[in-house]
């Protein structure tokens, strides 16, 4: 695992999103649990419509990211969204839901090959952030997959990026 | 420790703490697992979201003190952490069908309404059976002959109603031979349990012998893995996992088991025989 802190321009993201909480019909890594068919749905769409329609900034990028609430604490319940950075909404199908990730300090981990499917975010939470001396935002957090990420079957030799909000 | 070890100690602090106000992150917390490894874990053993498994023993138990207690409705509702008596009313009538109120008058309601608190045992028997893949077809009527005794609950020993059935068949029959349990409707422990085998496989009834048309139904059949002791906890799956999330209930309280060749519940660790439980839809 790498780790780097960095101060993060904001982003503006187009793609679909779930709440609930995703393991409800499987739980795991399966394809079939909530996250899985949402990058289904997501890729699904990419391919016939969103590579075209969409103004995406960086298309060989996609962001997986978290956002919890007073009641995720409670239920496990949380907003699970998949897509891509866009550079505006003008336009935007009405299929597809943009999300705004603020600016912030960012702690950012690099995880590689097995710590992809670890509980890394105890990881985080215990060892890694306290090593880095910073305190997190628990309202949200997001992975950025880039061609380093290889895909769930080829894991040992995919990376991929956490990002993690800061307390300032 | 393994996950399968981590989820069941978290079974366990649940089950301390149903009645304080815990929730997800708590149950996390107990086994040092993020709230995120700790749902999609949970979920992947159990094949219950944290919460709902919450709910559900929740409910378990506030419809056991409901009918041992004299407590106030609203008593049982707050001790069992439901803030409020319509949201205990609703989760109640969810999962039991019934108003608490309703639920109190009963003496008594059908065997296996309320869900046992799952342990290391259930983890480690679904890993056994895992992937569970139950499978709901029709199945027209079909008549049984067999030997029927009266057991004072279904884990008692049968093995006089297989002694009995292979007396009156002789050396010749050689299956497949059938498994019928039923159970009374209105709760009470002890079950009727039919050794058998389909009555198109005989020309008659022998003497001795007793024959139980069982109606056209849908049912839902899983394969059981495992030796006989552990039967129950597939019984658990069927009714407390697979039938609540499904579109089905319970038709009547019993459950068909198909032994094949064998003469009666196989017991090595190795043995596999499948068990269906009658459906209706839940919307009937």
């Amino acid at each position: 695992m790498k780790a780097t802190i960095s101060e993060q321009p904001a982003r503006l993201l187009a793609g679909f999103s779930f709440f609930g909480d995703p393991f409800r019909s499987h739980g795991g890594w399966s394809a079939e649990n909530e996250i899985g068919r949402l990058w289904q749905r997501w890729g699904e769409y990419w391919q016939a419509y969103g590579a075209t329609l969409l103004p995406a900034t960086e298309p060989g990028v996609m962001y997986e990211f978290h956002v919890y609430s007073p009641e995720t604490l409670q239920t496990g319940e949380f907003e699970v969204f998949t897509g891509v950075e866009i550079a505006y909404t003008d336009g935007l199908p009405l299929e597809v839901v943009a999300k705004l990730l603020p600016a912030a300090r960012y702690a950012i981990f690099t995880l590689s090959g097995e710590e992809i499917i670890s509980d890394w975010e105890w990881q985080v939470d215990n060892v890694w952030l306290p090593e880095l001396g910073a305190h997190r935002r628990m309202t949200f957090s997001f992975q950025r997959y880039d061609a380093r990420f290889k895909g769930m079957d080829r894991i040992a030799e995919s990376e991929l990026d956490v990002y993690i909000p800061l307390l300032t | 420790m393994a996950d399968v070890e981590n989820i069941a100690h978290a079974l366990e602090f649940i089950e301390a703490h149903l009645q304080e106000p815990i929730g997800v992150s708590e149950m996390a917390q107990a086994v040092a697992y993020s709230l995120y490894h700790f749902c999609r874990t949970f979920s992947r053993l159990t094949l219950h979201t944290p919460y709902d498994y919450l709910m559900r023993r929740r409910i378990a138990e506030a419809a056991r003190a409901l009918r041992q207690t004299d407590h106030k409705i609203i008593d049982v509702a707050l001790t069992y952490q439901f803030n409020n008596p319509e949201t205990f009313s609703r989760a109640f009538k969810r999962v039991l069908g019934a108003l608490p109120q309703q639920w109190r008058k009963q003496e008594r309601s059908a065997p296996r309404q309320l869900m046992p608190p799952l342990t290391l045992a259930h983890l480690r028997h679904w890993q056994r059976c895992a992937p569970w893949q139950p499978v709901v077809a029709s199945r027209p009527a079909f008549d049984l002959i067999g030997a029927m005794v009266w057991l004072p609950d279904e884990a008692s020993d049968n093995s006089a109603a297989w002694d009995w059935l292979q007396r009156a068949l002789g050396t010749g029959a050689s299956g497949p031979f059938y498994g019928l349990t039923c159970g009374a409707s209105d709760g009470a422990a002890d079950v009727a349990y039919l050794a058998a085998v389909c009555a198109e496989e005989l020309p008659t009834t022998p003497h001795g012998l007793v024959n139980k048309p069982v109606p056209a139904l849908t049912w839902v059949r899983v394969a059981h893995h495992g030796p006989a002791c552990d039967f129950g906890l597939t019984l658990d799956y069927l009714y407390h996992t697979w039938l609540p999330q499904s579109s089905y209930r319970s038709a009547w309280p019993g459950y068909l088991e198909s032994y094949g060749t064998a003469l009666g519940r196989p017991d090595a660790e190795a043995s596999v025989w499948e068990v269906a439980i009658p459906l209706l839809s839940a919307e009937t």
